[in-house]
């Protein structure tokens, strides 16, 4: 590792740090913990590193108030760990993600199973200060829950990748931590059957934490062949009680042989392993679309067909995984195929793929129509292009 | 001196939406000139465009004359949003009101701007559906309306505001060109423009179509009054309920001049001697809601609760809400005017503010009273006073002030819920840095190099308040703000 690189102590080194190197008309790439790096294209042009590790300091927490103020070079984790302490979390859940910052966290758009319940990073993020490719650090938002003083300029930097601007620091909403959680596994012979029941869960009255269905992952999770549905719950006691029985009877009624429900440290221990299922090496292709189509596709086969698939289906989010042994010719047909069959009602991106794949296919897939809007606004906070140049969609 | 539009403009304008739809006389443009603030001005032409189409024309045609155009939804806004404060054209858009799409198993229905928050909910409420935001003003007030103030309101505590549950538009850009942002999915790539359009009054565009997120309805409800002998008491149970961990559906509060108002105007059943009183309101599944309501009995009467009541049947939890939604009404029956502020403090600052709220009353010789979402930490000071007395006007804006000041203060904000419009524009600088507001003009101007949509809203313009109000073009008596 030979890049150039700088690590500001603090937001104003960081801020002056960005002037200097984009004054040199230098590229500049921001980075946290490196655990993300492999999301979006190859950078165009040689970059200078800009590390956030040292920007980590807790700025402002109030439990009371629910709201947390932190530097963005903070690790996911460490954040989890204060707020654990106080009885609260800050609701999301993506994949791997513990050493992760939250700048990278932010910047990737990174969410997990529960966003249909608890909302993703722009129902959460309350405002934020991020340095502009000038070097000015530029603030939005505030710390208060609800808030409609000036732009929300924070979210359009979640899931930009960096390419607005460095993240700095960040308030949040947080929540009390359930009282309760389980997780309720269920295995079914037909894939078919496990999504319906899957989707009349999700849209019943229960207030679930997420529902999923996970075919062809049994092996890593210690779980037998098949299709399994997986509802996490969290609540009070009576409401996870209640939950449990009910989606374990519709399970059985729908002719699920094998269902289980996890609670205490079994249900955290299986919510981790389901959080942490090892990826080196694999193709990860991202399906968002409405909940009923994505259903159908899944049905077809043509979405994953034996594939590894896991189904977020209230959030009609879909991860299809290839093995590192999968030809990357065969990646890019399915790939185009899953694009073909969404056509303009739903988006796929690929997270990580080997070169090859990459090569040979954009990961980004085709830009959103409001394009060229998204180009005005990056020539207005970045007209030069430093930021991340290359990685994102298109030329933003 | 009424300021009249290039006769140009206005037979192009006339040409695209028809004639019958141009209005110009007088007391049409007067129609035209305010919202629920108290600020005025009339515009040079109102237009009501049939179809997203006919939107994007008018625009085009502002957009070549350099005119200014406002878009005005059901013109409730409290912060003078809709006003063409530049003149200019107010495209008014209560013809575009169809809901055009309901999709329940995906979850999303699209709708024209002009549609009305409740009809959304009330179209799908039979299927077990609703859509969350219900700001007090949902029988009347527009979803572009909504959209464009990030529209909060008694439930949000738990379901979150507007911008929460839109997932895409089509917009009317400032140049007159027609896109679509966002998508009926949770991820439509690149820059989340749907999040930077939400709240962003009308000065980046015109919505002509939303995406909504549609709810499952919750399986129960549990409605309670809890009443205090003193205000402080009832601030300080909101503290002790949000920082358990209990997050109700709505949190709402209300003081002694309310109260009595409420009671006298509608009947709410709220004890007239108390001091204030908390609405709370607990949803989800049934089998959670007694752990739950338990949890916040013993948190209110903890803190001192002189009485706390639980709805036993529907009739009489409509029968609480009554007051809370009549309060905006009553409020007249105490004084002929009023200015309601919308400051934000963090939650565990509440107790403080209202003290500061009261003290502020007692310095200006002012009748102060309070209805709230106290749960968010979103402060509805109603500063009353006759605009006979100028003396008493002078001093309700120098309290307001004072107010704000003091939710700035203590980490809060200006407004949560109802804007910044005109009314506040000038006092961003209290809360934001000049470089933070360059930012944001940066933006706009991006979106509109043109300047044309919503002028001087928003952002500050450098017109101070004292000037505005005798700015040509507003109405003589009451055009303060
Ligand atoms: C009795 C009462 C109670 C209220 N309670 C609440 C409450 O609980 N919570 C709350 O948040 N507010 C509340 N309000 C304020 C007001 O109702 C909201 O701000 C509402 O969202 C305004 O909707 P409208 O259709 O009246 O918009 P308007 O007042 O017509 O316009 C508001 C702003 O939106 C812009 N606009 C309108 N339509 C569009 C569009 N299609 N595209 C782009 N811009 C557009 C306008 O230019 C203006 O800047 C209340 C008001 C009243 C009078």
């Amino acid at each position: 590792m030979n890049d150039p690189r700088v690590r500001p102590a603090n937001l104003a080194e960081a801020a002056e740090a960005v002037g200097k190197i984009a004054a040199r008309g230098l590229s500049l790439r921001p980075i946290g913990a490196g655990s993300r790096g492999w999301l979006g294209r190859p950078a165009e042009s040689e970059a200078v590193l800009i590390e956030t590790r040292d920007l980590r300091n807790l700025e402002h927490y109030e439990p009371g108030d629910l709201t947390v103020t932190v530097e963005a070079g903070m690790a996911f984790e460490t954040l989890a760990g204060l707020l654990e302490a106080e009885g609260q979390w800050l609701p999301v859940n993506p994949a791997r993600s513990g050493q992760s910052t939250l700048g990278g966290l932010l910047a990737t758009g990174a969410t997990g199973s529960i966003r249909s319940r608890y909302g993703s990073w722009r129902d959460l993020v309350l405002g934020m200060s991020v340095v502009l490719a000038d070097g000015s650090l530029s603030r939005s938002g505030g710390r208060v829950v609800k808030n409609v003083s000036g732009y929300d300029l924070h979210k359009l930097h979640i899931g930009a990748l960096g390419t607005l601007g460095l993240i700095g620091s960040v308030s949040l909403r947080v929540m009390p931590l359930p009282k309760e959680q389980r997780l309720v596994l269920a295995s079914f012979k037909d894939r078919a059957v496990a999504l319906e029941v899957a989707m009349a869960t999700a849209t019943s009255q229960l207030e679930l934490a997420a529902v999923e269905v996970l075919d062809n992952l049994s092996p890593s999770i210690g779980l037998a062949e098949g299709t399994w549905m997986a509802v996490r719950i969290a609540g009070t006691e009576a409401d996870c009680a209640r939950s449990a029985r009910e989606i374990q009877e519709a399970s059985r009624m729908a002719g699920s042989r094998r269902h289980v429900t996890l609670a205490g440290t079994e249900c955290l221990r299986a919510l981790r392993d389901l959080n942490e299922l090892p990826m080196e090496g694999t193709t990860i292709c991202r399906i968002s679309a409405p909940p009923s189509l994505a259903i159908q596709l899944l049905k077809q086969g043509s979405l994953g067909g034996d594939r590894r698939v896991i189904c977020d289906i209230p959030g009609g989010i879909v991860h299809v995984l290839w093995n590192g042994d999968a030809e990357p010719s065969e990646i890019i047909k399915s790939v185009d195929g899953i694009r073909a069959g969404l056509g303009r009602s739903g988006s796929a991106i690929l997270l990580d793929a080997p070169d090859g794949v990459r090569a040979g296919i954009d990961v980004w897939g085709p830009p959103p129509p409001s394009y060229p809007l998204m180009q005005s606004i990056k020539r207005a906070l970045d007209p030069d292009r430093i930021w991340n140049r290359g990685r994102f969609i298109g030329d933003l | 001196m009424s300021p009249t539009v290039d006769p140009a403009v206005r037979s192009e304008i006339a040409g695209v939406v028809g004639a019958r739809y141009v209005f110009d006389r007088d007391e049409e443009k007067r129609a035209y000139s305010y919202d629920a603030s108290l600020i005025r001005a009339r515009p040079d032409l109102v237009c009501v465009p049939g179809s997203a189409e006919e939107v994007a024309a008018v625009v085009r045609v502002a957009h070549r004359h350099r005119v200014p155009f406002v878009a005005r939804g059901a013109g409730t806004g409290i912060a003078g949003g809709s006003i063409p404060i530049e003149g200019g054209i107010v495209i008014a858009l209560t013809r575009l009101n169809r809901i055009l799409e309901v999709n329940i198993p995906d979850r999303y229905a699209v709708v024209e701007p002009g549609v009305v928050n409740l009809d959304l909910t009330r179209r799908v409420e039979n299927e077990g559906y609703c859509y969350r935001p219900d700001p007090s003003s949902q029988k009347v007030c527009t979803i572009g309306g909504n959209v464009a103030s990030n529209a909060g309101g008694p439930h949000c505590l738990a379901y979150g505001v507007t911008s929460n549950h839109i997932l895409g538009m089509e917009v009317v850009l400032p140049d007159g060109s027609i896109t679509e942002i966002g998508a009926p999915h949770l991820e439509p790539g690149g820059y989340d423009l749907t999040g930077l359009f939400t709240g962003s009054e009308g000065t980046l565009g015109i919505a002509t179509k939303i995406i909504c997120r549609l709810s499952r309805s919750s399986e129960a409800v549990r409605t309670m009054l809890a009443s205090y002998d003193r205000m402080e008491d009832a601030a300080a149970a909101v503290e002790a309920i949000i920082a358990a961990g209990v997050i109700p559906a709505a949190l709402e509060m209300m003081d002694r001049e309310i109260i009595r108002a409420v009671e006298a105007a509608v009947g709410a059943g709220y004890p007239v001697d108390a001091e204030a009183v908390l609405l709370i309101e607990i949803e989800g599944p049934r089998d959670g809601l007694n752990e739950s309501s338990d949890v916040i009995k013993s948190l209110c009467l903890d803190q001192g609760a002189r009485e706390f009541r639980t709805a036993q049947s529907e009739e009489e939890r409509q029968k609480l809400w009554k007051g809370r939604k009549g309060a905006l009404g009553a409020v007249a029956r105490i004084k002929p005017m009023y200015y309601l502020h919308d400051g934000v403090v963090p939650r565990t600052r509440l107790l403080w503010v209202m003290k500061k709220i009261a003290a502020t009353a007692a310095q200006h010789r002012l009748t102060i009273v309070n209805v709230f979402h106290a749960g968010d930490g979103n402060l509805h000071p109603f500063i009353l006073f006759d605009p006979a007395d100028a003396d008493e006007v002078r001093r309700v804006h120098l309290a307001g002030e004072e107010i704000l000041r003091a939710c700035v203060e203590c980490g809060g904000t200006l407004s949560g819920e109802h804007g910044i419009g005109i009314e506040k524009n000038e006092m961003m600088g209290w809360i934001f840095s000049e470089q933070d507001l360059e930012t944001m003009r940066r933006v706009r101007s991006a979106i509109d190099p043109a300047g044309v949509a919503n002028p001087k809203k928003v952002l500050p313009s450098g017109a101070r308040c004292g000037e505005l109000s005798r700015s040509p073009g507003s109405a003589p008596a009451g055009a303060w703000i």
